[in-house]
């Protein structure tokens, strides 16, 4: 498992304070760019570094299933 | 012996690695064929290193094509998988049955078909929305509506409840084939709303987080914000009341008379 996703599965099991998370972060063995990333808590970064899917459609219901 | 197909649809929740419930996760690793829809990317990748062969069923979206042509051809592939004996696992964002029609779908025809079919719950917005807010459904009542279909049809609204507006960045579009609508269209949902709420009538705009590294919106906007604001697929509106609740003093007048007539009844009971 990629050290990113397997670090945010893991802080989404157990939430830290915000000192906690950023030593956490900073402990991680991980490409440096994604620990900046992760400090930044920027997601978009994090996604584009992991490869992630550009556009996401959250959308599963139909207004009107006789349109 | 061939091996009986069966579809599991199951919810992550919303947010990675925070709301998946142990019964889910086991379809998920358990699994023949993993089928996945979520929101956000970074979940999918989470999705796919718990499953490196899992299918996403995002490439079944096209703008330009209805929904619902989308929507069934995603029923389809995972009943493909089905009707060839295979243990299925259908893995949606939230909760699997809420505002959600394929997994609904999915089950209902695995069913006429004979086979096996079930799902299991996630933890929703919806859920998510009432524990960021602060908000208690039972306090007032609460309205849901998917934004479109409120515009569609002839509804009454409480204002005296909330009221909880879904999919609104895409309120108005009859084709289902876009995946947003302009301020034209969101004018005609105002138009709409103001004849129950004042222009300045507060509203929040809000989505659940997905990440534990980001925040959900709460953002507090007022209806008449409303037709230039940044409404987003995932954008949900929360309308808080506008008004009192009005007691229903016919009916009170009612349930007093049954109360004081079993009391009487008791009264003359002999000893």
């Amino acid at each position: 498992m990629s050290d990113a996703i397997q670090f945010l599965a893991s802080i989404g099991r157990t939430p830290l304070s915000p000192l906690e998370y950023e030593a956490a972060v900073n402990a991680q063995v991980m490409d440096s760019r994604q620990v900046r990333a992760l400090l930044d808590r920027d997601e978009a970064s994090l996604n584009e570094l992991l490869g992630g899917a550009n556009k996401m459609v959250c959308a599963v219901l139909a207004a009107d299933e006789e349109a | 012996m061939a091996q009986q197909g069966s579809l599991a649809c199951v919810g992550l929740g919303m947010m990675l690695g925070a709301h998946v419930s142990p019964r889910s996760r086991s379809h998920i690793e358990q699994a023949d064929v993993v089928f996945v829809l979520v929101s956000d990317p970074l979940v999918e990748l989470w999705v796919q290193e718990m499953r490196p062969d899992m299918r996403s069923l995002q490439p079944f979206y096209c703008e330009g094509t209805s929904r619902l042509t989308s929507y069934n051809a995603m029923v389809e592939a995972m009943l493909v998988e089905v009707r060839a004996g295979h243990r299925v696992c259908g893995v949606f964002y939230g909760h699997p049955g809420v505002f959600a029609l394929v997994p609904h779908k999915a089950i209902q025809r695995a069913r006429e078909e004979g086979l096996t079919a079930h799902m299991e719950p996630g933890i929703s917005a919806e859920d998510c929305l009432y524990a960021d807010l602060g908000i208690d459904p039972g306090k007032y009542g609460c309205q849901h509506y998917e934004a479109s279909q409120f515009m569609f049809y002839q509804r009454r609204i409480d204002p005296s409840a909330y009221l909880i507006l879904w999919q609104v960045g895409m309120a108005g579009d009859r084709s289902l084939a876009r995946f947003s609508t302009g301020p034209a269209y969101r004018k005609l949902l105002v138009e709409l709303l103001a004849q129950d709420y004042p222009p300045a009538h507060p509203v929040i705009a809000y989505e659940a987080a997905t990440l534990p590294i980001t925040a959900p919106r709460m953002e507090e906007l007022r209806l008449s914000d409303l037709v230039d604001a940044d409404l987003r697929l995932q954008t949900t509106l929360v309308f808080p009341p506008a008004r009192a609740m009005q007691r229903n003093q016919v009916m009170l007048d009612r349930l007093a008379l049954l109360d004081r007539e079993a009391e009487e009844a008791t009264a003359v009971l002999p000893p």
